[in-house]
């Protein structure tokens, strides 16, 4: 199948306003990812709903696998049970096509084929971005935001604030209980999580300057400037810990309005924003944690990293160096679609 | 290792200077998916340091298809654990040699004969094939769908009162769940068949939990006349060693049954000494890739003994094999 067959059905596909896990398209099955991937908890729902339709409907048509909101198909175990599927019902690997987004590296076992798309939410920051009135005189050090509450969040803003309590601003959006998720059942880790899960009832979080109920990503960027001001580093806390391909516009906003960050998000991150042509501060700041091989560690290196610039005599210029990179990233950001 | 079966059952994670217990039970969710994975992996990043991990898949609970034995491979490569160092307790023997493995046994199949109420049999106004189906799964109601429009006239089903007394109730409860919602499009017939269904008024009270195994067992002498065929619906379609008492019961009273279970699930219980109906069913559903097929070819199978003009021969042939499983079983598990 041809690449612009494929982007016709997907532009049928998004504008039908029909999204189904499993979609029969004359001789195409499309499965859309954003459905059946519980991204909060990286596990796909519905395995025995997907294989009973393949089961049922599959009669060598092309398969056409849409992964284009950062589903992470590894850690989830999506490209496993896509095997079995292949393996039970005889489907040739060379029938599926992926659609995903650029650097995204597919298991090797796997051969499909991969179609990539943009990054839409990156691509379309500029457009809601406000201008920012720059005073960074009351920053703190560090600054953060989370909405979704996930595990490895948990552990980035519980080991954050051990760091710097007292010069750091975070914005938590969720409350943490045991019944907002019926995949995310923290009674059976309560006794592992009690110092976490104490430090996060006792915190006194700051009154929050974002409207987190709007809820959808084009707020996260008009409303920048309502905190931009408040520290010098962002901690960018991704969409998905564990891929390194998947940029929001949690890094684009950053990127855009020449915001330093360090970037909490799967092994080499930091090295595909290279790739992309961006710049990192790995001159001011040690971007080691980049090849941390999973979350925990990466969280302590990169704390560590940044407790070593905090405690660094000449702090106040490396800041500035940090802020002369950032400032050649919002050209690049610009430059980057065009 | 003995005292690693005091630890708590509830913990997902239990951290010992030489030991891990990792508890399936609160990872792995029956819809066969692994859930907490973050914090599992976060729990073994902050405290692993050389010891031995025990992996307790007690109940049944899959290893392969809910993809744990993948996911348990990505914490050994990222955090550093050597494969050998993991263990899995588990009645699956299909375990990637890289691991350890320490095989048990389903309880429940077990202690058929303690528990079991004999029948006093009379099969006079038996249906051809009987099923019972208490948690619903895709499997399940596929089956139940199915079966139905192969035998409508002739088959006797038990769902659980939930189902059997709120037609909406599937709908509502399953497939209007937030990870089902999407995939209810593909089920219209189904749902619609499931709605208008009239079910038989239960007799089973275990089909209503929380009553569990034990009753299925004590109360099948209510239903063993209902019908000439069990279908069993297993508990796991992709699990190949998983027997409960759906089986055991079937097994011990001499009721002829097709079993659909994980691929070679018939072959395994022949391994284990039991006879199964071969010589009278084609049962080639057994080596059926994936349940649907499987479902498919075992209908198959039984509509063409139903329009057998030997039908009443051969179902006599199954239950002189039944009668031959039950001294089998007998023989097995008198100990226990």
């Amino acid at each position: 199948m041809i690449k612009s067959d494929i982007e016709d059905i997907m532009r049928w596909y998004y504008s039908s306003n029909t999204r189904l896990a499993v979609n029969i398209i004359q001789d195409i099955i499309l499965i859309d990812c954003q459905v059946i991937i519980d991204r909060r908890n990286n596990v796909v729902t519905g395995k025995t709903f997907i294989l009973d339709q393949l089961a049922k409907h599959y009669q060598g048509q092309q398969i056409i696998v849409v992964a284009t909101d950062g589903e992470d198909l590894q850690f989830s175990g999506w490209d496993n049970f896509l095997k079995w599927c292949c393996a039970t019902l005889s489907i040739p690997h060379n029938t599926i096509t992926y659609v995903t987004h650029p650097n995204h590296t597919i298991d090797q076992d796997l051969q499909v084929n991969q179609l990539v798309v943009d990054l839409g939410i990156f691509r379309s920051a500029n457009r809601h971005l406000p201008i920012i009135q720059k005073d960074l005189s009351q920053a703190k050090f560090i600054g953060y935001t989370i909405g979704r509450f996930t595990m490895p969040r948990m552990r980035l803003a519980y080991e954050l604030d051990k760091a710097f309590a007292n010069d750091s601003y975070c914005e938590f959006s969720e409350v943490i209980t045991n019944d907002n998720d019926n995949l995310c059942t923290w009674e059976y880790f309560a006794d592992n999580y009690t110092e976490e899960l104490e430090w996060f009832k006792t915190k006194q979080f700051v009154p929050q300057h974002l409207d987190w109920h709007a809820g959808l990503w084009e707020y996260s960027l008009k409303q920048y400037d309502q905190i931009w001001n408040r520290y010098c580093i962002e901690v960018v806390v991704e969409t998905n810990s564990l891929t390194n391909y998947f940029f929001t516009e949690k890094t684009a906003r950053c990127l855009a309005s020449g915001k330093p960050f360090v970037l909490f998000s799967g092994r080499n991150s930091l090295k595909n924003l290279q790739k992309m042509g961006f710049h990192t501060y790995e001159y001011v700041i040690d971007e080691s944690y980049d090849t941390a091989l999973h979350p925990y560690q990466r969280a302590q290196m990169m704390v560590q990293a940044l407790m070593d610039l905090y405690q660094s005599s000449n702090r106040e210029d490396q800041i500035k160096e940090l802020y002369h990179i950032a400032n050649e990233n919002v050209k690049l950001f610009k430059e980057y679609y065009e | 290792m003995n005292d690693w079966s005091q630890a708590p059952f509830d913990d997902a994670l239990i951290f010992g200077d030489e030991h891990i217990i990792l508890n399936g039970h609160s990872i792995v969710h029956r819809d066969n998916y692994v859930f907490n994975k973050d914090a599992i992996l976060d729990q073994l990043a902050k405290n692993y340091c050389g010891q031995h991990i025990l992996v307790k898949l007690h109940d049944g609970l899959n290893l392969k298809f809910s993809g744990l034995e993948y996911f348990l491979k990505h914490c050994c490569d990222n955090v550093g654990i050597p494969y050998n160092k993991v263990t899995f307790e588990t009645i699956n023997l299909d375990v990637d040699p890289v691991f350890g493995l320490q095989p048990m046994w389903q309880e429940t199949f077990k202690h058929a004969l303690e528990n079991i109420s004999m029948p006093d049999r009379n099969l006079h106004e038996a249906k051809f094939i009987g099923y019972t189906i208490s948690r619903m799964t895709i499997a399940r109601l596929r089956l139940a769908y199915e079966l139905d429009k192969a035998f409508a006239n002739d088959s006797y089903c038990e769902f659980g009162n939930s189902y059997a007394n709120n037609n909406e109730y599937m709908e509502r409860f399953y497939f209007d769940l937030p990870q089902n919602v999407r995939l209810k499009n593909h089920y219209r017939d189904e749902i619609e068949w499931f709605r208008t269904k009239e079910f038989t008024p239960s007799h089973l009270s275990h089909l209503s939990p929380p009553v569990g195994w034990q009753e299925s067992y004590r109360e099948y002498d209510r239903i063993w006349n209902r019908f000439q065929i069990e279908v069993i619906p297993e508990t796991d379609v992709m699990s190949s060693y998983y027997f409960t008492e759906k089986t055991a019961r079937c097994l011990v009273t001499g009721k002829p049954f097709v079993l659909i279970s994980g691929i070679n699930s018939l072959a395994r219980l022949r391994d284990l000494g039991f006879k199964t109906y071969g010589a009278v069913l084609d049962e080639s559903y057994d080596s059926a890739k994936n349940p649907y097929k499987r479902i498919q070819m075992a209908i198959q199978a039984l509509s063409n003994l139903y329009h057998s003009p030997e039908r009443h021969i051969l179902l006599a042939q199954m239950y002189q094999t039944a009668e031959e499983n039950m001294s089998i079983y007998r023989e097995k598990y008198k100990t226990t």
